[in-house]
């Protein structure tokens, strides 16, 4: 009786993990190594043939300078996202239970996040827009000159930003606070009766506390940096000229407008080793501090 | 736990040998598949005449894919392009979708790597090289005969497609402002420039709306004016002969320093890159812009739009020449080309439908509601709003071509975008740094 009982537990667990491994290998793993191979071929999308180039995608993705200029765009998402970290921990701190409403707080600065994306963009592009746009309407109310908010090469990574913060400061926030919640209560009281200021509860408390949803959070910057398209594909397509192309929207164009589907894939298998390095460059500079 | 591995073992060995059993059973499927396809070929070109009617009969679905968004309305509500063909057809049902016209090359691209094409779907005249050997030869089709445009857009000899419709390039201009101001119909580009300059000086309205922020809205001038000043429509072509087509002197050069002169105007409003093609639209509806460069296909689109374009509008051709004796050239550009795939599961259903679609009265319908001048012979369309710009004109038609495999292969090295430069002169870049690192860039993809 046991061991038939046993005889099915294991059947069980047998079947159970082999559709996920099955799953994992034709929609993961294979796509992945496909991706590999296309990376080392000259492959247009369209023709029956593919021709082995060796490396040659590879030295192309690293001489073509708009790969740089665009890699460039991606940092400035980087750097600003990164600006902000503290400032959304801050926020989540004080949403713990200092603000009242804070229930309400929370709920609206989670609101851009489940927007869906593309809307957002069309949001954001008629807010900017040169013609009856919301933001230079109210810069004339004041008085002041429009600003070409998105048609200069000087100004549109940075409205672009702005409208990246807009939409994931509220994920950061809700994970920041959730890390907060989970230190002990009893901790900060201590803190408090001792007579630590906010400030110092927050300093040597709070963040080492929640140093992993810290290294999550930094990771997601690092993926989300990287991998930006959504709003600057609808709302600039990357111009004017290439001043805003980000790499992933420069990866489809390479793909889909100038049929380069083996540059492109190359371009994929660097972007996936680049977000593997800083991540990894991150937790070590996190690592060491703790 | 040996009856652990026992079973884990079993399983794994059933799981290898059912996924290798799968894959030769597919192998083995698709040569037969093969043979039977070549066989079934053979079979209906020599009894094509002598098919079973009960085999007609058979209930087929044929998926029927384009961008064209009032031409959509068309198959779909005016003229529901199904119920007519099955009044001739009844076991064939046409399902008609529409991509939207950013998105569709993308979409079509991603769908022929998925093997996903429909049966029937339309190819850009710039696209036609990319689709040369993934669609079916329509040498055979009684359209292809009596189409004027098909058989010269052959590859390799073989027609992939017969366009749907061809259109004429314009410049609408609102009468009323014109009227206000009392100007002419431009006949030179200094003139053009002028007009344009003289209504910007009146500081009502914006003199030429264009919505840069979408790049292709500068395709009138940027895409199209080198082949107007060259007066050729193959000129891509020539460009791909070249080591350094972006030198002083030529077309491309000339063409560029007059659209320059045009964009550093000012006559596009205060920041044209600022806003896309459906404000463009808007603003022209609403009045606040004078003129707007675009296709024959603008007219029923501004229709759609709530405007009454018989009334408001006027047109002119863009004139690119530099004085009033020369013949004014305007661009025709050949559109819509229809096809089936290889892949496609219907291919004689689909060749039988596109054969339709061009012979059979419902052609005329669909070029004269959807504005397009008729690639048939024999057929042309009722769209006498268009007359009023070819009235007392000399006039010389280019007709566009996309370019052979040798100016593609270039303009993908290099990412050749004209577009994308039409924005980055309106950003005011510095038009001879552009054309040195275009000759750069160009010679060095051409050596290659």
């Amino acid at each position: 009786m046991f061991d038939n009982r046993n005889r099915q537990k294991n059947i069980i667990i047998v079947s159970f993990l082999i559709i996920p491994t099955i799953l994992l290998a034709l929609f993961v793993i294979y796509p992945l190594f496909k991706l590999f191979y296309l990376s080392f071929t000259d492959w247009d999308g369209m023709s029956k043939t593919i021709g082995f180039v060796g490396t040659n995608n590879y030295i192309d993705v690293f001489k073509d300078n708009d790969v740089w200029v665009s890699l460039r765009n991606n940092g400035i998402y980087f750097v600003i996202h990164l600006m902000f970290i503290p400032i959304e921990m801050f926020i989540a701190f004080l949403l713990d239970d200092k603000v009242r409403f804070s229930k309400t707080f929370k709920g609206i600065v989670f609101l851009p996040y489940i927007i869906n994306g593309v809307a957002v963009a069309y949001m954001f592009s008629f807010l900017y827009s040169s013609q009856g746009g919301v933001l230079n309407e109210i810069l004339a109310l004041f008085g002041a000159n429009p600003v070409k908010w998105i048609s200069s090469e000087e100004t549109v990574n940075f409205s672009l930003s702005a409208v990246s913060i807009w939409r994931f400061c509220g994920i950061h926030i809700i994970l920041f606070l959730a890390g907060i919640q989970s230190i002990s209560k009893e901790m900060l009281e201590a803190a408090r009766v001792d007579g630590a200021s906010s400030f110092k509860v927050f300093s040597k408390i709070v963040i080492p506390n929640i140093r992993t949803v810290i290294e999550i959070i930094l990771f997601l910057n690092v993926r989300g940096a990287l991998m930006i398209f959504d709003i600057p594909f609808v709302m600039t397509s990357g111009g004017p000229g290439t001043s805003s192309t980000t790499f992933t929207l420069y990866t489809i164009q390479q793909a889909f407008k100038y049929s380069h589907f083996g540059k492109a894939s190359a371009m994929a298998v660097v972007l996936l080793v680049m977000i593997v390095i800083l991540s990894t460059i991150q937790k070590k500079i996190i690592s060491e501090k703790r | 736990m040996k009856l652990f591995k026992r079973v884990s073992v079993l399983l794994c060995v059933t799981l290898i040998i059912g996924i290798l059993g799968v894959g030769c059973q597919k192998k083995e499927d698709k040569k037969e598949k093969e043979v039977s396809q070549e066989v079934s070929k053979e079979a209906s070109e020599e009894s094509k005449e002598n098919k079973d009617a009960s085999e007609d009969k058979k209930p087929v679905t044929l998926t029927f894919v384009s961008w064209n968004e009032v031409g959509y309305e068309y198959l779909t509500e005016i003229n529901n392009v199904s119920e007519a063909y099955k009044k001739e057809y009844p076991n064939v049902t046409i399902k008609v979708e529409q991509i939207q016209p950013t998105e569709y090359d993308n979409t079509m691209k991603i769908r022929n790597s998925a093997n996903q094409l429909p049966d029937v779907f339309l190819v850009r005249a710039s696209n036609l090289l990319t689709y040369k050997d993934i669609m079916v030869p329509l040498n055979d089709l009684e359209a292809t005969k009596n189409n004027n445009i098909a058989t010269d857009c052959a590859l390799d000899g073989n027609v992939i497609g017969i366009p749907q419709g061809s259109f004429n390039e314009f410049v609408y201009y609102r009468k009323d402002i014109f009227e206000k101001y009392d100007l002419d119909i431009p006949r030179t580009w200094d003139e053009f420039v002028d007009t344009a300059k003289t209504i910007k000086e009146k500081g009502e309205y914006i003199p030429l709306l264009l919505g840069g922020k979408d790049s292709w809205t500068t395709y009138p001038f940027n895409e199209y004016m080198p082949l107007l000043e060259a007066n050729d429509g193959k000129y891509l072509n020539v460009m791909a002969s070249k080591d350094e087509p972006f030198t002083e002197g030529e077309p491309f050069y000339t063409a560029y320093t007059k659209i320059k002169n045009l964009y550093d105007s000012e006559v596009c409003g205060d920041d044209p890159l600022g806003y896309g093609w459906d404000q463009q639209k808007a603003m022209f509806l609403a009045g606040q812009g004078a003129m707007l460069a675009a296709g024959q296909w603008f007219a029923q689109e501004y229709d759609t739009m709530g405007g009454k374009k018989e009334e408001e509008l006027g047109i002119f051709i863009l004139p690119v020449n530099d004085s009033k004796e020369q013949p004014l050239n305007v661009i025709t550009t050949a559109e819509g080309f229809m096809g089936t795939p290889k892949t496609s599961k219907h291919i004689e259903e689909s060749k039988e439908f596109i054969n339709w679609f061009f012979m059979s009265d419902y052609y005329k319908e669909y070029i004269d509601y959807t504005q397009q001048l008729s690639t048939m012979k024999g057929v042309s369309a009722d769209i006498p709003f268009f007359n009023e710009a070819f009235e007392d004109i000399d006039l010389e038609y280019v007709v566009y071509d996309a370019g052979n495999e040798e100016y593609k292969r270039i303009a993908d090295t290099i990412s050749f975008d004209m577009k994308g430069m039409g924005q980055e002169m309106l950003s005011g870049k510095d038009l001879e740094k552009m054309m040195g690192d275009m000759n750069k860039k160009w010679k060095a993809a051409r050596n290659k």
